[in-house]
């Protein structure tokens, strides 16, 4: 069921190779942040605010300076004066002076956990007693960490230069709603009283880390001549440099990013937390300097996905036939402003026609750390009223939920949400195939309940840069700026062997740094195998009418008398047509016949599309302790088409898994002093093996016609279906609709004994 | 002259919470330029803030040539993680 269904029509793409990056990677010898080490480098550690909301009237870093052995302190005074501007963070978008801010702070430490000074030394464990040595003079503000809370008129204001985005008439007084957006079409109020049923209810779900398991690190060196270096783990290598820049104002030309192997970023490490620090302390210090997080400090200072408060009412007639839908939405955006209002707004009931609609969504600041990308930025959340709201919908009706489902599904034609409508999308073909799945048919064993969950991404595509080169062997090289994290060297390497018509052990892929490549956005919002795919493939098809070319010149032909076929030139000349040419001969040849050949594109592609899914989820719930237990799970999804299934049911598996974690277990949990109890692992419960079984895939490839092998995103959507389909299925076990996230053992028993 | 729609939070941020308005223009170039002539600052967020979508489709050329019929329609962009 997992095959691309034409695998025919192609040699490599739809196939299973290896991982070009594997044997380094399980052997230990891949490069992560944590492994590199520069000659003369010094350990950094950063002080970070003990209070979740505190003027900072002074730091007396006098004393850490001068125990032997450190050679550089920093704090925000050391941060260089900026003017307010929005400038590219990652896909997203953020005041330059919020994002210089969060990485040290100057006059308000806004959440526990805010870098508030940093010391570089020759050993770590100098640099963490000089720490110790620091004196900073804190004024204790009223803090607040509920989005509703903070909406208060007598809350704490986290900051006075924000006022609310998108509110009428434009507010002339700061406020702690940084964001307000909404989308109104036909009559939601007629529509909900005319309708043969009505649902509402109020959902709620948690702020989540990203749990990936390298921590933040980077090493920074900044020369006397101004030029410097940055080693780090990233999603975007690029990213890091024009933040870096912007933030210490430098010329980008002046700062080369190298980045290393990331052990997950799932939209947390779009951004900038460490470098500029790094980057301070190394130009104080005249020596490379490595600052590296503990966990601790990962869920006290980075991430997380907003926490929301999502009001719905959802109305259908008789048939099931959705007519109306009111939503209003808060997320909880943490100490800065985000960007995720946006997509819930797009993603909650995008997936469906609903003719009369009013939804609202607002971003409102907290003292916690700032929030960031996650997977599917904004959507799981809003998905997860939607998607319950429907399941409510399809009891009281007694409709199947699939059906529910398929009868207000949207297909291509359709108008999206803001209006463009959908191209080639294949949510109807998703719902389907759910349908025609065992696990949909399977009877349920006593005690079992099944639930399902939709949802869907939008997708992007973004600037890339691919360059692909060929050896004087014949071998192909493909040099790209987007870092790999789910496979992309083995779908870059599938792609071009595909278009040069060569085996894939023929190609290799490297990620280059930004000195010696073009620009690309960063990896994530599944962008990746989408956009630089294409400028593979375009630089490949680049490369291909090099190799015509020169096979042309070495038969005194004209190019369009050559045509490529297996990986070898064919002349169609009359009296040459037995003439043939592989690629390692134009190859050899190549400084004879014009010089190397290479291709280097550099495109934005438009043309990407949504991806849509559906999941079906089976729980048990213990009766005794309210512990709830997956025993089947399934998800499903339109991923255009896989280039490399593993790596794309890999996508599926993990955004099930983080998505069923953010169901049943993640939560951040303060005390009433605002402080994090639960910075690790240990006590921030995410799902490991033992809490999941198999999690099925089914790739429902309907191929998008914009790309050269029909690729679609793929790594967002599956995180938006699992936190209904979890809890859809918890609801029908105990016959109680569970509203608030995660579903801990005690909430999920006191649930059920409720209702007797 | 292209008709513009302008979504939330757009309308209100930029444009007193106009969510249409025509503009003469020859492509997307020129319609930002004339946008930020009449509200300044919408340049900036258009780089970093703001997707078109012309006569239906999302287009990331911005010399792509505008009609008198053209329909506009300026989206928040979305970021993926």
């Amino acid at each position: 069921m997992n095959a691309p269904q034409d695998k025919h029509a192609f040699r490599v793409v739809g196939t299973r190779p290896v991982r070009p990056d594997g044997v380094e990677k399980v052997t230990g010898k891949a490069i992560y942040g944590p492994d590199f080490v520069a000659p003369g480098m010094l350990h950094a550690a950063i002080l970070r605010s003990p209070h979740p909301h505190a003027r900072i009237q002074g730091i007396d870093t006098r004393k850490a300076a001068a125990l032997p052995g450190v050679k550089a302190v920093v704090t925000g005074a050391d941060f260089p004066s900026l003017q307010s501007v929005v400038v590219a963070a990652g896909e997203s978008s953020s005041d330059i002076i919020h994002l210089s801010r969060n990485c040290m702070a100057l006059e308000k430490a806004l959440y526990e956990g805010h870098a508030v000074a940093a010391v570089a030394a020759t050993t770590l464990q100098i640099a963490e007693e000089a720490l110790g040595l620091i004196d900073v003079d804190y004024a204790v503000l009223p803090h607040v960490l509920d989005p509703e809370d903070a909406m208060r008129a007598d809350a704490p204001l986290l900051h006075d230069d924000v006022f609310t985005k998108g509110a009428e008439p434009k507010p002339d007084t700061p406020s702690n709603v940084a964001m307000y957006v909404t989308l109104n079409r036909g009559d939601v109020g007629a529509a909900l009283e005319n309708a043969a049923v009505v649902v509402s209810g109020r959902y709620t779900c948690q702020p989540v880390h990203q749990g990936y398991i390298e921590p933040h690190v980077c090493v920074a060196s900044w020369n006397a001549d101004d030029q410097a270096q940055i080693w780090v783990s990233s999603q975007g290598a690029f990213s890091v440099r024009s933040l870096t820049a912007s933030i210490l104002t430098m010329s980008q030309a002046d700062i080369r990013v190298t980045p290393l192997e990331i052990g997950g970023g799932f939209g947390g490490k779009t951004g900038v937390y460490l470098e500029p620090v790094a980057m301070l302390l190394s130009r104080k210090a005249g020596r490379p300097v490595r600052i590296a997080m503990s966990r601790s400090e990962v869920f006290r200072a980075t991430g997380p996905a907003p926490g929301a408060i999502v009001d719905i009412k959802l109305g259908a007639a008789a048939d099931g036939t959705l007519v109306g839908a009111e939503i209003d939405f808060k997320y909880n955006a943490g100490a800065y402003p985000g960007n995720s209002a946006h997509s819930g707004i797009v993603c909650s009931i995008g997936h469906y026609r609903v003719e009369n609609a009013r939804i609202s969504g607002m971003e409102v600041l907290c003292n916690r750390p700032a929030s960031k990308a996650y997977r599917a930025p904004g959507a799981p959340q809003v998905a997860f009223a939607v998607e319950s709201a429907l399941d409510e919908i399809a009891l009281k009706l007694g409709i199947d939920p699939l059906d529910l489902r398929l009868k207000n599904a949207v297909k291509p034609g359709d108008p999206q949400p803001m209006g463009p409508a959908y191209g080639e999308i294949g949510y109807i073909e998703c719902l389907e195939a759910a349908k025609a799945h065992p696990h949909w048919k399977a009877p349920l064993p006593a005690g079992h309940a099944r639930g399902i969950g939709g949802g869907f991404w939008g997708n992007y595509g973004g600037p890339s840069t691919a360059v692909v080169s060929i050896t004087e062997d014949g071998s192909a090289l493909v040099t790209t700026g987007s870092p790999d994290i789910g496979g992309s060297r083995a779908a870059m390497a599938m792609m071009a062997a595909e278009s040069l018509q060569l085996p894939y052990e023929r190609v290799r892929v490297t990620i280059a740094d930004t000195s010696s490549i073009g620009y690309s956005m960063v990896t994530g919002g599944s962008r990746t195998t989408f956009a630089t795919g294409k400028a593979v493939v375009d630089a490949a098809v680049a490369v291909i009418g090099t190799l015509k070319e020169r096979a042309a010149r070495m038969w005194n032909v004209e190019a369009g008398q050559v045509e490529w076929r297996d990986g070898e030139a064919i002349c169609l000349a009359d009296g040459k047509t037995d003439q043939r040419l592989k690629i390692g001969q134009i190859a050899a040849k190549a400084a004879f016949s014009g010089g190397p050949i290479s291709a280097e594109v550099a495109i934005n592609p438009g043309g990407y599309l949504p991806g849509f899914g559906v999941h079906i989820c089976d729980v048990e719930v213990d009766a005794e302790t309210g512990q709830t237990f997956v025993r089947r799970y399934t998800a499903i999804q339109d991923v255009g088409r896989a280039i490399h299934p593993d790596y794309v049911e890999g996508q599926l598996q993990g955004g099930a898994a983080q998505g069923i974690g953010w169901a049943l277990n993640e939560a951040y949990v303060y005390d009433a002093a605002g402080l994090l109890d639960n910075a690790g692992f240990l006590d921030y419960r995410m799902p490991v093996c033992s809490d999941l079984p198999m999690i099925d895939t089914v790739l429902v490839e309907k191929p998008n016609p914009a790309h050269p092998y029909g690729v679609k995103g793929v790594g967002e959507t599956p995180i938006v279906p699992p936190l209904a389909a979890v809890g859809n299925a918890v609801s029908r076990a105990i016959g109680v609709r569970m509203h608030d996230l995660p579903l801990t053992p005690d909430q999920v028993y006191r649930a059920a004994r409720r209702k007797g | 002259m292209a008709q513009v729609s302008i979504l939330s939070p757009l309308s209100s941020e930029f444009f007193g919470g106009e969510d249409s308005i025509e503009i003469d223009a020859c492509s997307l170039f020129e319609l930002v330029s004339a946008l930020d002539r009449r509200n300044p600052g919408f340049a900036d967020a258009a780089d970093v803030r703001v997707a078109f979508a012309v006569d239906d489709v999302l287009t990331t050329d911005w010399a792509t040539p505008l009609s008198r019929d053209s329909n506009v329609m300026l989206v928040p962009r979305v970021g993926g993680g």
